[in-house]
Formats: structure tokens, sequence, C-alpha cells
């Protein structure tokens, strides 16, 4: 067992590169879990509070301007903004707003004007895109709220410019618009640790695994493949298939020895449920199965890799690739021709198992078929670059 | 020499068989993928329509005022052991598959196959409306579109029906209603949200624009190993060319010089190319092109002097060289709001409460430069972003220069 003590020994001797990835996802996770603690909400709830609104007013003083922003304040939060593009592109990119939404001089009275003459046309308002589109379609849709409403309540305003009769309509509008349709609450909720687990742990740890996995294994890959390295092996009793094996004993025993730790650390951070509910078991499988695919996608590309500057962009460019085309950063599978590429590498099977898992409070046969799928394939991706890299490894010893 | 000496150094490192050529080419190839792979986040994103089951009480006629609404909004579908599958399949304009009836549907909302159920109460017109959304659906963006559309429906309709009864009695007050008619008309066909809102910006651009430009971003920031190769390439005891090149006639910081020179341009030249592609592409990157060419060139320009200014003033063991050559790389992706919403989020909170930390990273002063350019109004604020690369560049210039030079030849 020289080689497989050997391969110990230099990942030992790669201490800092394993300290750095720790705090690397120490960096990522520690965030990461406080955001999406506030937003996997297990209650539903339409108000989008983390919108903040960037408003414009240039119409101030007209009460249906003011009397639209009160509405807009009502499932959003309102930050009103001076009327500097420069100043609210940069709100917009630091985002400190979520959106913005310039309500133009004049706006309310020619808004009143459209709803009481049908030839009038509607005055638009001027908006601003943030970073997320669905924040951007979710204002639009207040909007759009906003004035087919008031079209509906100005029909039966005969005369607008009878004292009080703007109020009066102005009050019915606000009435109209705030009786929204009843919620009935969930009587049984999924664990948030448990999802937390799923879409933000699992997910992560598995891009710090692959960046783990491809500087472990290609370090003494590379190194076995040295010159000098294989004539010192020449005079050994070492046979290639010998040193191989143990080859791949160390490189399956360190990820399953890192799988375990990442677990137990999980086990401590999150609570019981990932061990004892029906959904973190699952969980847990689909993480095992996707870290079984990544060490064979690191042995393979290891074995196949001519030199450091391929390891390395293996582990930094093609690892950052495969992990936001897979989904992890985002907890969603993005579709598309991206998800075909990252198809290659376990990561989006992990990611689609894992929102299949947390889809339902009790899972189907139906579901557990699906999920099992994703499953084997993670499992014959693994194993397929596993039989490839020793069928290469056969090929060059051959040729030698 | 000098020239000579280029010469010599790029030829070495071209024929070299350690491989230097793929630390210029592989980013090249790696922006590639992720422009091939953002076309197509590029395009509007599609939403899945929601899946609704519908109990309802009332009439027929009080029916088919909810019915007709629903066929406007998406299209009828019927539940099987699988859940609820549409009758005819649904385009781009569906946004909700639904079906009427009083089943018990408690465990299709439990395994996740339906988005929510709704209660509608039409009697007398009142259009009550009560939604159940399971929690494991609580965080899916379909059924807030599904509770969105459903809300502003019954908003409208109430409000129809209660200005129905004032306008009956104005009318028989002795109101004038021909003025009504053509109004009521126009409610009928509906309001466009294109008719109440416009944006100036430009056609294609949305929030995944700007991946693009933390994409361009990292592809710079990954030049910074050819940084720390041009250095260590000149030193004596990492490897024969090393040696060879310290038996020429110049020091070492002219011999550093001309190394750049022939493995620090070719990165420039591979970053053009790359920029070149996703002009082709169109994916939103302005097409001030000198301008861009600008911000892009300090990127690649700071990083490579990055990795020399490192690799000059701290002695490397080969462990602490990979850590160099992956660590800051992804660092810059994680701060230069490459990974995600989580990501992105983080690189704002930086840009506020850091902005020291944040000028450092070349990956988010590149993105931020072309954010600029293609977004905000004026130029002030490209420049000043111009401004900060060229001090950072000329302050790892003198720090190279001062890494190489403390060692007495």
């Amino acid at each position: 067992m020289q080689v497989l003590k050997l391969f110990y020994r230099l990942i030992l001797s790669r201490k800092n590169t394993i300290l750095v990835l720790i705090g690397i996802f120490l960096l990522m996770i520690i965030p990461a879990n406080y955001v999406n603690r506030q937003l996997f909400d297990v209650t539903f709830n339409p108000e989008m509070n983390q919108i903040i609104t960037g408003i414009v007013n240039l119409d101030k003083g007209d009460p249906i301007s003011e009397n639209l922003i009160e509405y807009l304040g009502q499932t959003t939060k309102i930050v009103e903004v001076e009327n500097d593009e420069e100043r609210l592109v940069d709100m917009l990119y630091n985002q400190k707003i979520s959106d913005a939404v310039i309500i133009p001089d004049g706006y309310g009275r020619a808004l009143i004007e459209a709803a009481l003459d049908k030839d009038r046309e509607s005055p638009s308002i001027e908006r601003k895109r943030g970073l997320f589109p669905e924040k951007s379609i979710y204002i639009d849709s207040l909007l759009s709220m906003y004035v087919s409403n008031f079209y509906v309540n100005a029909l039966s305003v005969d005369n607008i410019d009878e004292p009080g009769r703007l109020d009066e309509m102005l009050h019915a509008q606000t009435v109209s618009l705030s009786d929204d349709i009843k919620i009935k609450q969930s009587e049984r909720e999924a664990d948030i640790d448990v999802l937390l687990y799923g879409l933000t742990f699992s997910l992560f740890a598995s891009y710090i695994y692959y960046m783990l996995f491809i500087s472990s294994f290609g370090t003494p890959a590379l190194a076995m493949r040295e010159k000098t390295v294989r004539i010192r092996e020449k005079m050994t009793a070492i046979s290639d298939s010998s040193r191989n094996v143990q080859f791949f004993l160390g490189c399956t025993s360190f990820s399953l020895i890192v799988w375990l730790l990442s677990t137990l650390a999980a086990y401590l951070f999150y609570d019981s449920g990932i061990f004892t509910e029906e959904m973190g078991r699952f969980l847990v499988l689909s993480s095992f199965f996707s870290t079984f695919g990544l060490s064979g996608l690191a042995f393979f590309l290891a074995t196949v890799s001519p030199n450091s500057y391929f390891l390395t962009f293996c582990e930094v460019g093609l690892g950052l690739f495969i992990t936001f085309a897979s989904g992890i950063f985002t907890g969603t599978d993005m579709g598309g021709i991206i998800s075909k590429i990252a198809s290659f590498a376990t990561p989006i099977w992990q990611v689609r198992a894992n929102l299949v898992i947390v889809s339902s409070i009790s899972l189907t046969q139906a579901q557990i078929s699906e999920i099992s799928n994703y499953f084997l394939i993670m499992l014959a991706l693994g194993l397929a670059y596993y039989a490839v890299s020793f069928v290469i490894m056969r090929y060059r010893r051959l040729s030698q | 020499m000098i020239r000579h000496l280029t010469k010599y150094v790029g030829k070495a490192n071209l024929l070299s068989k350690d491989g230097f050529l793929l630390s210029i080419i592989l980013p090249f190839i790696l922006g590639l993928i992720f422009l091939f792979a953002f076309d197509s986040l590029l395009e509007a994103a599609n939403l899945t329509p929601a899946k609704i089951v519908i109990e309802f009480k009332g009439n027929a006629e009080e029916k088919k005022d909810v019915e007709d609404f629903l066929k406007e909004m998406g299209v009828e579908g019927r539940l099987t052991d699988q859940g609820l599958e549409p009758i005819t399949e649904p385009d781009d304009e569906d946004y909700l598959i639904y079906c009427f009836g009083d089943d018990d549907v408690e465990a299709l909302l439990d395994e996740g196959s339906i988005n929510a159920k709704v209660w509608i109460d039409n009697t007398d017109k009142k259009m009550d409306m009560e939604i159940y959304v399971p929690s494991n659906k609580a965080n899916d963006r379909t059924s807030f579109m599904a509770y969105q559309i459903l809300n502003s429906y019954a908003k409208s309709y109430r409000n129809l029906i209660k200005n129905t009864e004032v306008l009956f009695a104005q009318a028989m007050a002795g109101r004038d209603m021909s003025s009504v008619e053509g109004l009521v008309e126009r409610i009928k066909d509906g309001i466009d949200t294109d008719d109440i809102v416009y944006t100036k910006e430009k056609e294609g651009i949305n929030g995944f624009t700007h991946f693009i430009m933390a994409t361009l971003g990292f592809v710079c920031l990954y030049y910074i190993r050819v940084g720390v190769d041009i250095v260590r390439r000149n030193e004596a005891y990492i490897g024969a060319l090393g040696k060879r090149l310290e038996l020429s006639p110049v020091s070492k910081l002219l011999r550093v010089f001309a190394s750049f020179l022939s493995m620090g341009l070719p990165c420039l030249l591979a970053t053009y190319l790359l920029l070149l592609c996703y002009w082709k592409r169109d994916v939103g990157l302005s097409l001030e092109y000198s301008r861009v060419i600008l911000v892009v060139s300090l990127g690649v320009l700071i990083s490579i002097f990055m990795g020399m200014a490192i690799a000059s003033l701290f002695k490397l063991s080969k462990d602490n060289v990979s850590v160099v050559n992956f660590l800051i790389p992804v660092l810059g992706a994680l701060f230069g709001g490459l990974m995600g919403q989580f990501g992105q989020a983080l690189s704002t909170w930086i840009n506020e409460n850091a902005p020291l930390l944040a000028n450092l990273n070349p990956a988010n002063l590149v993105s931020r430069g072309l954010y600029q350019l293609s977004f905000y109004p004026s130029y002030d604020s490209f420049y000043h972003t111009i401004k900060i690369m060229a001090v950072y560049l000329a302050v790892l210039m003198v720090l190279t220069g001062v890494g190489i030079g403390r060692v007495k030849e």
C-alpha cells in the first residue's frame, strides 16, 4: 500500500489548499444560509416586501399620483429618489432599489382625463429595470392593476370637477385595491433546516468537493507520469495495475472521508432533520451520489490532464462553469442549452433530484422513481468516468 | 537585446511542453462556453404555467364569468394520476392550467403536482376567493404568479360589479350614458401593460446581462496565473529557461519586462478576440468599442501585474502558487457577482460596505466599468472606474518593480 500512503502524504502536504477551500466554503455558506433562511418561507406570503421600489415623483402634490405611490407601498418598500438618472442607475446597480418607477409631471391629471375620455390615450410611466426580471414583472403587474381599477372606478364619476368627487373616487380606488383574496395556511410544513441543507449546503459543498478532488487527485496523477518517478518506479516491485488500483482506492476513500466529514458538519449545523426526515434522508443520498460522480470526474480529469495549467483550468474555470450552469448558486434548474452542456457532470442531476425531493411533503412512487433515475445517472456517470480513466491508464501502459 | 529576449521567451513558451500556451487559450475557451450558455438565458425568461384546481360555488352564469377569464389566462386541464394535465398544449401566453372540481387534491398538493387549490364563491357575483398554497410551493414563482392573476381579477371583477350598480342607479337618475359605453368597451378589451409603462433600455438587456459582464471580469482575472509565471520563469531555481535567461547581459527587471511583452500581450489579444465574439452575438455588451477595450485591457493588465507583484514580493512554494492560481479567481468570481443571485447580493454588500475591497477585485472593476458603459447616462462614473484601475495598475507595477529589484544579482 505504498502508493496509497504516498497519496495521503501528498494530500497532507497540500494543507494550505485544503484550508483555503474550507475558508471559501464558510465564506459562501454563512451569508447564503442567512439570506436563504429569510427567503425560504414555508408559509405562502404573496407580499414581496424584499422589493424596494425607487420612486421619482415629478408630479408632487397630485392626489392621484400620491395615491398610486401609497398603493405601491402596501406590498413593496418605497424609497423616494431624486430625479437624477445617474444616481438612479447607481442605486439600481448597488441594489439599494430593486426597480424604479418615474411618475412624469402631470401624470395624475392625464390619467383621470384618459379614464373619462375614451379617445385619450393612457399616460405612460417610465420604468427602469433592475437586475431581477421577476421583480420588474411584479411591479408592472401592480401598476397595471392600479390603472385598470382606476378606469373602472372612473366610470361612475360624472363630474370630476365637483368638490370632493376626486377624493371620493380615490377612496373607492383604495378600497377596491385593498381587498385581497384570502390565503389558507398550510397545516403541514416542511422543515426549513432540511430545505437549507438541500438547496444551499449540499449544493455549495459539491462545488467545493469538485475543486478539492481535482486539486488532490491531480497532483499525484501528474507526479506519477513524471519521467523520473516512472524510472524509479520501474526499479521497485510495484506493478502498474497495482499502482493504479491503489491510486483509485486513495481517491475513492478520500472522497468518502470528505463527504462523511461534511455531512457530519451539516448534521451539527442543521440539526437531526437531515437524517430523521424522509426528505432529509433523500437529500443526503443525493449528495452522496453526486459526490461519487464528482470524484469520478475529478479522477478522469486528473488522468487526462497533460499539465498543471489544464488542471487549474479544470479546477477554477470549468468548475465555476459546471456549478453555475447546474444552478447550484441559484438552487434552480436553468434549463435550455446551458443545462444540456452541464449534463456531463453530476451537480445538475443533484440539483434536479433535490428540487423534486423538496417539492413534496410526502414523496409518491412516481417521484421516488424519478429521483432514483437521477441517482442512477449520477452513479453511472461516476462509474463511467472511473472506467474510462482505467482504459486510458491501460492504453498508456501498453503504448509505453 | 530586449527585442531578442522577447522573441526568445515567446518562442520558448509557445513551444514549451509544460502547456503554458493553455493558460492563454483556456480563459478564451471558458469565455466562449459562458457566452454560448448565456445566449439562451438572455432570451425572455419563460414561466411555466401554474396548476390550480378550483372548487366553485355559484350558478352557471356566475361560473361562465370565471371561465371566460380563465380561458384568457390559460388552458383547461384534467386531473389524472400524474396530476393536472392540460387538455390542449399551453403556449407562451398561457399562465394557468386549471380545472374545476371538488375532488380531494391534498395528496397532489403534498407531492407538489399542483400549485394551489382555489375556492371561488361567486354566488350573487360576490367573487370571494380563498387560495391554499402548500409549503412546498410557497417559494415557487409560479405560485406568486397564480395568486397575482387571481387577486387582480377578483378585485377588478368586484369593482366592476359595484360600479355597474352605481351606473345603473345613475342612469335611473337621468345621467347620459352615451359617453360611458365607450369607456366600458375599452375596459372589456383590457389594458395592456405596454400601454401604461415604457422603458428606454435596449431590447434584450435584462438581469442576465450582468452575468455577461461578470464573466468578462472573471476571464480577465484568470490571467493572474500568467503574471505569476512571468516572474517565476525568470527565476533560475525554477527551470532551465530561468537559468538561460539569467545568463543574458541585461538586468532582471528588463528580463521580466521582455517576458511580460511576450507572455502578457497574447493574453490581451486573446481577450480582444473574445470581445469580438461577444459583440458578434449581441449579448448586451456596449458597442462603444474603444471604451470597452480600454476597460478590459486594464482588467487584464491589472490581473497580470497582480500575479507578478505577488510572485515577486513573496517566495511562493508550489502549494502556495496553486493556492494563488485558484484562490484569487474564485474569490474574484465570488465577490464579482458571478455566483448567482447570492453572489450578486454579496458583491453589492461589499461595494456598499467595503469599497476598498471591491476596488481591489479586478473582476468587479471590469464588470462595473462595462455596466456603467451600458446603462449610465454619462461617462462620469465610467471614467471614475478607469481612474481607479489606472492607479491600481500603477501601484501594482511599482510593487512588481520593488519585488524584482530587491533581489541583488
